[in-house]
């Protein structure tokens, strides 16, 4: 059974935001408005940080998409008091909206605030609505949503490799994030393959979780170098 | 000391806010009922649209209501535990306080419990929670704290009803026994065939006792459980092991303050200067003094283990609240628990009534504040600096919370209106008691050698 | 007919079916490759390849379509029909320009198909010009509009006042619009694009002889030198280069390659520099020569390259010795010489290298003799033509189409002194509009561009259309420019229509990308290629002779048979209906790579050190930057960007990008000015404090910024709000600081110096609290204090 997880190269991520778009058009997330926006109420399965360092002229600005890391240790599930939220057998965080009650405490265990709530029901301007995707569920209010490592296009893919008997090839399935990325930052893929491409370079010397030092074992996992350096001379 | 009242009198006294109706009742209740409508209705059209008429976002997933929920599961600690407490110390001065305690404990609780079920965002889902066998094949989820919290808040319900309406009952006996009509059918129902026989009494004193052993360790625990929603997450500054304690010392700390206003209250409106005495309020004022050194104490400890600890994530959070946008909600915190109370109790000349009422009033705005300390500015600054965010409430949440408190009162005043509100019987027996303990000082000490 | 039968799936009951027919031609519009809407299955995905029209970049996007329902009312019923539903878009993975990836824009072209603003059936005007009062109509009678005031500029003998303002795209598309004027008879045909880095293009054809954008093997260089270019973000092809970034910096083990941006903003392109060098506003090239200077003094330069290859060499070194030392150079552009000397040395040590050019860097009066400077680095490191240097692709072998028959009014007509002077600019269009020289203009079609917003208010753009009696829009949604329109001829949106785009950027090979219709029209809207295809048959005559196809898909199948014929490249078929499938389903045709090295295509035959040479046509080019307001009355430059998310303005029309974060601000819904914190303090504003930005020709208010990444003498403005109509979502949102630029351009393209503006600020009442999506620790806590 594969078990999913995400590389993301924060060498190549440039902060484009096309990863932001890719999950908006794939997962039926609706679009808030100016005022929901101002409340902090935007809903973004993955949303690209931007942290500054420095003072002019010495200024940097550090970009990284964060989405659900799909913790195997993950805080987020034991706080369910309905068990909307749990570990399915290949390593996803799965949120069940049916099951979701709308406590939030999983938003508030969540380290990585990836955690969205529904605040109202969602809207389109008709005609906006024949673009939502008949693969995902629209959520109500009153719920919490996130990330599901486009757990629909995994399925699509499983009933693929079933039914031209074959196992799922690496680099098969592609959460639309992924898909889109113009700089190839995000790779996704099977971590028990060794041989995966989401396996080798997660065992880059470039790897590392995002708050690592809480043990929720994210399957996420970020790589980044320092600095340009000086090339030896040729 | 006042003259010592004659049973009839205190039946009097004491049965006359069940018989006697003034203006003043009705108008207060219209309004409160008013104000409970209001809320109602708020209610409905946040159902309706969505709880995003609340002013909670991300990262302030919970404020108001939630910051509520705490406040009055505290102010419950009023009542069975202090009550509890005082009646296995055989304090003697108890007798007039213990059902006026209970009495907020119950509503506290009722009160209390309907915030978490606001807060929801598919209210109508709330039973969902209750461990039943179900269409959905599913038990809840056992190791959810919130799970804890529903267990133990109907479990302390349960209790504190039972606890309130135990020692109730020769009292509601003697109700029976001056109403007629429909009145009389009711409390006759109610007092179980109460006939003050000895067995009964036996039985009685055996309940009470057993309910008061049974409760103290179980309102302690709901308090602790109540902290454990937070404690048990890892949000920087909700994952303390000292919130158990400091809840439990916070719940009764604001638990006896809402006594006295309560009492203070009720010694006005209901004519119960008899009493309701300033020994009373001074005894209840030194226990107020009391947990807010120990709240002092707690809270320092609580501040003093994260700044110690010095983790980034916790010290963000340490001073957003000591000198960040939050301070001023920390630090109106400490002066309303413990600047203005602790002089105030401290000295006999201002452990006056009024004194111990105005101390009280300020515990309850500051319980109310570290409830929202705890709960806003702790979610205001999560991990994620990218997250951060802040929380101002609506106008639906500063209804709902003004309606709460109205449909507190309400129940407070129906209550008052149906029940004693001080003991009956358990006044007289005080009464009685003195002058036996008195009677019987030095052949108590030669048994005890 | 059959092909367009649509289910009812209920209220009219089993059996009974309706016959929608948008506009009666569509048997013309047939989709070769869909199944058919009557044999969609539900739940089934179909993926259909096309070209991406967000930007002019071209990439190749594969579509999802699904079955879906719609709600309609036929006969007064309500009904719910089973429709094709364009669900997703992603990149064409085997497309050479974004190779499967795509960027924010180029996927919300989904709001775009299902933009509830939409206009939905032709219109005219009912009441005064630019009030937006339009009244539908048929296309019969709205034709019938246009076809009386075209036949009446033939009869009159003025077929040249028929003006035609049409966007960056080239292609078949164009190749109909030329075409179409061609055989009318007038040569006014004006292209804008508010941000096409025109003096890039300008030196690529002075230096090298290619009147193009270079292709930019990002891949393979280990330096990359970049004057203002933001190629992450809005620069020709950002896909395309932000895939060759990634590899650059890990595609290669061991090999990190290094950037560094040179501009006045710390954009998004810079906040992933390895370097950034705020450079004083316009004095790019300076920097440029200063670093060339460096290089040949050195010796670090390509001397193979340059005996063999190039041109004028000798006189270039004297000239930039004389002229462009770096300790001069530094005491104006505002960076130590010392760097300027190191920047130099590592770009000329660590080949592969690359210079590039663009956006607010050749934005400016002397912005051709940036790009010219910036060429001549590129040629001193031997760039050109060498693996992780540029390139330029050959176009695609289209296939000719038949010659245009030209009648002798349309001859005359031709011969006519074009508008917009040479090269064409809006700019000059719209002063020779206002002037009515050299002559009037009585009829114009204006077809994706909206130079209404675009450019600035003392351009006098609506005055200038005024002055035209007759102007016909394309525009599928009411924009500034289209209400001004007296008739409005909606497009379809490229998902409804057979599309086509060659890329603006380079790729190392020819590229043509097309696509056909994937949904089936949503409104009773046109393909403007067939619009004119049909006007020109309802003209007659020679015009009509000129169109010899039923539908723009035949003049699409017409070129694809050069294609064909090539026998090359990505689809090569037996016959030529098997050929046409294949393109149609890959979504077009591209070429081997390039070879190396390039032919230069100059008259020497060899790259060209244009600068300091005199003589033999080459232009006289402005070296120091023009400011439009005097330094000490406005003392800040205005530097407006194209956002991320909207590019010039096209894209806020779209709810996805207008919530959709500013990347380096994470601001949304709105405009805002960015300001250097400390000249913020200086001033006395804080972060959302709405203040007045103020040129000479005209003011705009917004809410401060507070960017550690603006120069202090320098404040950003981004592009593409502000917009006075264009639909709900961005209608009187934000503002525009297109509007209070001054018409300065750079002389020899005519292209507008964006950069050039100098302004002044002031403190306007009140504050609006900009929408953040991202906390701002140094400016949010400060400002609750």
């Amino acid at each position: 059974m594969p078990h999913w997880a995400m590389v993301i190269d924060l060498d190549r991520c440039t902060g484009c935001e096309a990863c932001v778009i890719a999950c908006h058009a794939e997962n039926n997330i609706p679009i808030v408005g100016e005022e929901q926006s101002a409340k902090g109420r935007q809903v973004n399965w993955i949303r690209v940080e931007r942290y500054w360092e420095g003072e002019y002229p010495n200024v940097r600005a550090r970009f990284i998409p964060v989405l659900c890391q799909h913790c195997d240790a993950a805080p987020c599930e034991p706080v369910c008091p309905v068990y909307a939220t749990y570990h399915n057998p290949e390593g996803l965080n799965a949120q069940v909206y049916n099951r979701c009650i709308g406590t939030r405490f999983c938003a508030n265990n969540c380290p990585y605030s990836v955690r969205y709530f529904n605040w109202f029901d969602p809207r389109w301007d008709t005609p906006l609505d024949e673009q939502l995707n008949p693969d995902v569920a629209i959520r109500s209010k009153g719920i919490i949503e996130k990330c599901s490592f486009c757990i629909q296009r995994i399925h699509r893919a499983r009933q693929r490799a079933r039914e031209e008997n074959r196992a799922i090839r690496d680099g098969e399935v592609q959460p639309a994030c992924a898909q889109s990325c113009p700089a190839e930052a995000m790779v996704f893929g099977d971590l028990d393959d060794p041989e995966s491409r989401v396996s080798r370079l997660a065992a880059s010397r470039r790897a590392f979780h995002l708050l690592g030092e809480l043990g929720t074992k994210p399957r996420v996992i970020y790589l980044k170098e320092d600095e340009w350096n000086e090339p030896p001379a040729e | 000391m006042n003259h010592r009242l004659s049973d009839a009198e205190i039946n009097r006294d004491l049965l006359r806010p069940l018989v006697e109706t003034g203006r003043g009742f009705y108008l207060t209740a219209t309004l409160l009922a008013g104000l409970v409508l209001y809320g109602a209705a708020v209610w409905g059209y946040q159902l309706y649209t969505g709880l995003g008429v609340a002013g909670i976002n991300r990262p302030v997933q919970w404020g108001f209501y939630i910051t509520n929920f705490v406040f009055y599961i505290g102010i419950s600690h009023a009542g069975t535990l202090i009550s509890a407490i005082l009646r296995l110390c055989n304090a003697g001065w108890r007798h007039p306080v213990t059902r006026c305690a209970e009495a907020i404990t119950v509503f506290a609780l009722m009160v209390g419990a309907m915030h978490p079920l606001i807060d929801l965002g598919r209210a109508w889902k709330f039973y969902w929670v209750a461990p039943y066998p179900n269409e959905r094949g599913l038990w809840p989820n056992f190791r959810s704290p919130l799970l804890w919290d529903f267990m133990a808040i109907t479990t302390y319900l349960t209790g504190s009803l039972l606890y309130l309406y135990i020692p109730m009952i020769p009292d509601l006996a003697v109700v029976r026994d001056k109403v007629v009509g429909w009145r009389k059918r009711l409390y006759t129902l109610l007092a179980l065939g109460w006939r003050g026989t000895e067995r009964q009494w036996h039985r009685l004193e055996k309940a009470i006792t057993v309910m008061a052993i049974i409760i103290i360790p179980v309102a302690v625990s709901v308090h602790t459980v109540v902290s454990f929603v937070f404690a048990m997450t890892i949000q920087p500054m909700w994952h303390s092991t000292i919130f158990g304690p400091l809840f439990v010392v916070g719940a009764i700390f604001s638990g006896i303050a809402a006594l006295i206003v309560a009492m203070v209250i009720l010694r006005k409106v209901l004519h119960l200067e008899p009493y309701l005495q300033p020994r009373h309020f001074s005894n209840l004022g030194l226990l107020l003094l009391t947990m807010s050194l120990l709240w002092f104490y707690f809270t320092f400890a609580e501040y003093l283990t994260v700044w110690y600890g010095n983790i980034s994530e916790e010290m963000e959070n340490f001073w957003f609240k000591l000198r960040g946008p939050f301070a001023p909600w920390f630090w109106a915190m400490v002066v309303t628990n413990f600047v203005i109370p602790v002089p105030l109790l401290a000295f006999r000349k201002t452990r006056t009534i009024t004194g111990c009422f105005i101390a009280s009033v300020s515990v309850l705005v500051g319980m109310w504040l570290e409830r929202f300390v705890i709960v806003v500015g702790s979610l205001s600054r999560p991990r994620m600096e990218f997250a951060w965010g802040d929380y101002a409430p609506t106008w639906v949440e500063i209804s709902l919370f003004i309606s709460s408190i109205a449909y507190f009162a309400l129940l407070y005043v129906i209550f008052t209106k149906l029940f004693p509100i001080v003991s009956i019987w358990e006044f007289k027996e005080g009464q009685r008691l003195v002058e036996h303990r008195v009677i019987r000082r030095v052949p108590a000490v030669a048994e005890a050698d | 007919m059959k092909r367009r039968e649509f289910l009812i799936t209920t209220a009219l009951g089993a059996g009974s079916t309706v016959l929608l027919e948008s506009c009666g031609h569509s048997e013309e519009k047939i989709i070769p490759l869909l199944i058919s809407e009557e044999q969609l299955i539900p739940g089934a995905e179909q993926w259909t390849a096309s070209v991406c029209r967000q930007c002019a970049a071209g990439c190749g996007i594969l579509v999802r379509t699904m079955m879906g329902e719609r709600e309609t009312i036929v006969n007064g019923e309500r009904v719910r029909l089973s429709v094709r539903q364009a669900k997703k878009i992603e990149g064409n993975p085997d497309h050479p320009v974004n190779r499967g990836r795509l960027c924010a824009r180029g996927q919300a072209a989904l709001q775009v198909l299902y933009n509830p603003d939409r206009v939905k059936t032709p219109l005219k005007r009912v009441g005064p010009r630019g009030s937006g009062h339009f009244q539908p109509a048929s296309w019969d009678e709205a034709l019938e509009l246009v076809t009386v005031r075209l036949k009446e500029l033939r009869e009159q003998n003025e077929p040249h006042t028929l003006l035609f303002l049409t966007g960056a795209l080239q292609g078949p598309t164009t190749t109909v619009i030329e075409r179409f004027l061609q055989a009318f008879g007038s040569p006014n045909l004006i292209r804008h694009d508010a941000f096409a880095p025109d003096p890039v293009r300008e030196a690529n054809r002075l230096t090298m002889g290619y009147d193009a954008y270079a292709a930019l093997d990002l891949e393979r260089t280990n330096y990359l030198l970049s004057f203002g270019a933001g190629f992450l973000e809005t620069y020709l092809s950002p896909v395309q280069y932000s895939r060759g970034f990634g590899h650059m910096r890990q595609g290669r083990p061991g090999r990190r390659g290094k950037i560094v941006q040179i501009e006045p903003r710390f954009s998004l392109t810079a906040a992933n520099a390895d370097e950034w060098v705020p450079v004083k506003p316009g004095t790019e090239g300076a920097l440029a020569l200063a670093m060339a200077h460096v290089i040949m003094q050195e010796g670090l330069y390509d001397k193979e390259f340059v005996s063999r290859s190039s041109e004028g060499f000798e006189e270039f070194r004297r000239f930039v010795e004389e002229n462009y030392h770096p300790d001069r150079v530094a005491s104006f552009a505002d960076v130590a010489a010392a760097r300027i000397r190191r920047i130099a040395r590592e770009f000329a040590t660590h080949r592969p290298a690359l210079a590039l050019a663009g956006d607010a860097a050749t934005a400016h009066t002397n912005g051709l003799f940036t790009a010219v400077a910036v060429a001549a680095l590129n040629a001193l490191v031997g760039a050109i033509g060498a693996p992780g240097g540029i390139f330029f692709d050959a176009p695609p072998p289209l296939g000719p189409l038949p010659p245009v028959m030209l009648d002798d009014v349309a001859r005359r007509g031709l011969d006519r002194v074009p508008l917009g002077g040479a090269p064409r600019s809006a700019l000059t269009l719209a002063e020779q509009l206002l002037s009515s020289q050299p002559y009037p203009m009585r009829v114009a079609f204006i077809h994706e561009t909206n130079p209404v917003f675009t450019l600035p208010e003392a351009a006098k753009v609506k005055e200038a259309l005024d002055r035209v009696p007759f102007i016909v829009s394309f525009s599928p949604f009411l924009d500034e420019t289209a209400t001004l329109a007296d008739v409005i001829l909606p497009d379809h949106v490229p998902l409804e229509s057979w599309t086509d785009a060659i890329p603006v950027s380079g790729t190392g090979r020819a590229v043509f990308g097309i696509g056909q219709p994937i949904v089936a029209p949503l409104h009773d809207t046109r393909s403007t290629p067939e619009v004119l295809i049909q006007l020109a048959k309802a003209l007659g005559g020679s015009v009509a002779a000129s169109f010899p196809w039923e539908s723009y898909s035949d003049v699409l199948k017409t070129v694809a048979r050069g294609l064909f014929a090539a026998r090359r490249g990505s689809v090569v078929a037996e016959d030529f209906d098997s050929f046409w499938d294949q393109l149609v389903t890959k979504g077009g045709w591209w070429d081997d790579a390039v070879p190396s090295p390039i032919a230069f295509r100059t008259p020497s035959r060899k790259f060209e050190f244009v600068i300091g040479r005199k003589g033999s046509g080459i232009p006289e080019m402005e070296t120091e930057p023009q400011f439009a307001g005097d330094g000490s009355d406005y003392p800040f430059h205005l530097i407006v960007y194209p956002s991320v998310a909207f590019g010039d303005g096209r894209g806020a029309n779209q709810p996805w990008l207008q919530e959709m974060p500013d990347p380096m601000t994470t601001a949304c819904w709105g405009s805002w000015v960015e300001i250097n914190p400390k000249t913020a303090e200086r001033l006395g504003v804080k972060e959302n404090d709405l203040v007045w930005i103020e040129s000479p020709y005209g003011r705009v208010q917004a809410p401060v910024l507070l960017f550690p990444g603006a120069r202090p003498d320098t404040l950003h403005i981004p592009v593409g709000q502000g917009h006075d109509a264009y639909g709900r979502y961005a209608q009187h949102r934000g503002v525009n600081p297109l509007k209070i630029l001054a018409p300065l351009r750079e002389p020899r393209t005519g292209s507008l110096a964006w950069a050039a503006t100098r302004v002044r600020v002031s403190k306007a009442e009140g504050s609006k609290r900009i929408v953040k999506i991202g906390f701002d620790r140094r400016h949010t806590e400060a400002e609750r204090r």
